[in-house]
């Protein structure tokens, strides 16, 4: 088998990848970008919405834009991209990483010092949410249907409802609605919307497209292709309350609800994964396996590609300067009204910029005071003036301040201002 | 006094307009481009229009593509019926031209991925 040598293998060719494999060349590093699909780009391949790169470009772009800018990026570079190649086995080998790479070229081998996981995440399915009634044709993720849509040109159904009201299923709301598919509404069974206010206004309100909250769908009907489902009204503890049954006659059902990190691989390698499904890291991205990096959606969900990008970049610079050596590791510890904080610790053995953490709130919040405590004494303070759990929010903490040892105690609270 | 969301940038910052004779006011913005699209809003809401047009190869069936300025929103239906009947058979790469004056707006379309030349 032909085996080849870099310093880093990038592991995903999306946003984060991409961000993180250019970060590692410009360390020095050589680096390998393994991407499973024929194109670069990850998911923003048929996000033709706009509202990407303001943060990374300053202008407002659509998803391939802000992929091809990138990949441009990659091709003027000798990172060795790997498309339509898929990691079959990945293990470590005197202190080296090896990967198997299968592609229409066969079989072949990549060692690596140092990994970065970009492998993105996944949608929770139909399977998941437990729905009662028959199995016909027509319910399927937003995310699929985004792909039936947007890559292959096609409606997935003329009479839709949106189960969920994460961010794809509210942007495929109104990408259905101007494709020319009647939308019936987004049922969401919490109180509030589950994805970032402003698409709920430019995709929901713009288009008079009903949002019913604390509502959900209880079942469906339909042999071979979905006729109708039921919805009802849920309760504070979300279930379905008695006598709220309605049908609502339609062929497609959009599920939008939810995204889970992706991290088959990392578990190939032993990483441990934390309670967001990303595995536990410190502020470099490295995972608590010494050299395994994990960056982007494979990390942490985030609403925005210009976050993914960032903390992507990070993970590639560190990969590439990554040395064996031991850590001293310091985990943040967030009170209740923490959500999930990502990264978890800092390791102060390689403490050089100031560390980095992206976060949410449990429920929503108005003004709001994030305050970190190291051994009792103030070394963050910031306001929020407001917080809502689909919308991740950043901090950073003064590197200057973090004199860290292994008995550090580092706190997080979450206080209401005036 | 018209209340609104932002939809300029990810903070989203809940605005709201009043109309006083010919002058908007607009409170509540962090920023200068929240303040005009306050105003904007209230008196001529515009948007860029994102969609996908049809081509003539199989590799490659839709390509997106946007409204290369804002357009205003009351004229997207008529902007999409235009694009409706479009079907791209050049190999028309990121940011190419694919229509000329979108619902007579003067803004063109342009295409935003480069998925044409990359399947070629």
């Amino acid at each position: 088998m032909i085996s080849s040598h870099y310093d880093v293998a990038v592991i995903g060719g999306g946003p984060a990848g991409m961000a993180a494999a250019l970060a590692a060349r410009e360390a020095g590093s050589k680096v390998i970008l393994i991407e499973r699909e024929a194109r670069l780009g990850g998911v923003l391949k048929q996000c033709v919405h706009d509202g990407f790169g303001l943060l990374r470009f300053g202008e407002r772009l659509t998803g391939p834009e802000y992929a091809y800018r990138y990949e441009t990026l990659v091709r003027n570079t000798d990172i060795t991209v790997a498309t339509g190649s898929f990691v079959t086995r990945i293990g470590q080998d005197g202190g080296a990483f090896t990967a198997a790479l299968v592609s229409r070229d066969g079989l072949r081998a990549v060692t690596a010092k140092s990994v970065v996981l970009a492998t993105g995440c996944r949608e929770r399915t139909a399977k998941q949410i437990g729905i009662h009634g028959t199995r016909p044709a027509g319910i399927l993720t937003a995310g699929t249907a985004q792909y039936y849509v947007n890559i292959l040109g096609k409606l997935p159904g003329k009479r839709c409802l949106v189960l969920g009201s994460g961010d794809i299923g509210l942007i495929m709301a109104r990408r259905l609605t101007l494709e020319g598919a009647s939308v019936l509404g987004v049922y969401e069974a919490k109180p509030t919307p589950g994805g970032l206010t402003r698409n709920v206004a430019q995709c929901l309100d713009d288009y008079d497209i009903p949002l019913y909250t604390s509502s959900t769908v209880t079942r469906v009907f339909g042999r071979n292709r979905l006729e109708a489902v039921e919805v009802s009204a849920v309760d504070a503890a979300m279930r379905p309350v008695p006598g709220t049954e309605t049908v609502v006659e339609c062929d497609c059902l959009l599920l939008s609800v939810g995204l889970i990190p992706e991290n088959e691989l990392a578990e190939k390698l032993g990483v441990p994964l934390g309670a967001g499904g990303g595995p536990v890291s410190d502020h470099n991205c490295m995972t608590l396996a010494d050299g395994v990096f994990s960056c982007g959606n494979a990390l942490h969900v985030s609403d925005l590609a210009d976050y993914v990008s960032e903390s992507a970049a990070l993970a590639g610079a560190r990969a590439a300067s990554y040395r064996p050596g031991k850590r001293t590791l310091v985990f943040l510890q967030p009170d209740e009204r923490f959500q999930i904080v990502s990264p978890q610790a800092i390791d102060g053995s390689r403490l050089t910029d100031d560390p980095v953490f992206f976060f949410r709130s449990a429920t929503e919040k108005g003004r709001t005071t994030v305050r970190a405590e190291l051994d009792g004494k103030v070394i963050l303070e910031k306001r929020y003036s407001q917080l809502r759990p689909p919308e991740m929010e950043r901090f950073s903490l003064p590197a200057g301040q973090l004199a860290l040892t292994a008995s550090s105690k580092l706190t997080l609270r979450m206080e209401d201002a005036v | 006094m018209t209340k609104m969301l932002c939809i300029v940038c990810p903070v989203g910052c809940r605005l709201t307009a009043v109309q006083e004779g010919g002058a908007v006011t607009v409170t509540g913005n962090l920023c200068q481009k929240g303040e005009a699209f306050g105003a904007a809003e209230l008196q001529n809401p515009m948007r860029t229009l994102q969609t996908t047009v049809r081509t003539v190869f199989p590799d490659a069936p839709a390509l997106p593509v946007r409204s290369a300025g804002e357009i205003p929103k009351g004229l997207i239906p008529a902007a999409l019926r235009e694009l409706a009947d479009i079907v791209v058979d050049t190999r028309t790469g990121c940011g190419g031209v694919i229509l000329d004056n979108l619902a007579g707006t003067g803004i063109s379309v342009i295409a935003t991925s480069d998925i044409l030349r990359e399947a070629e």
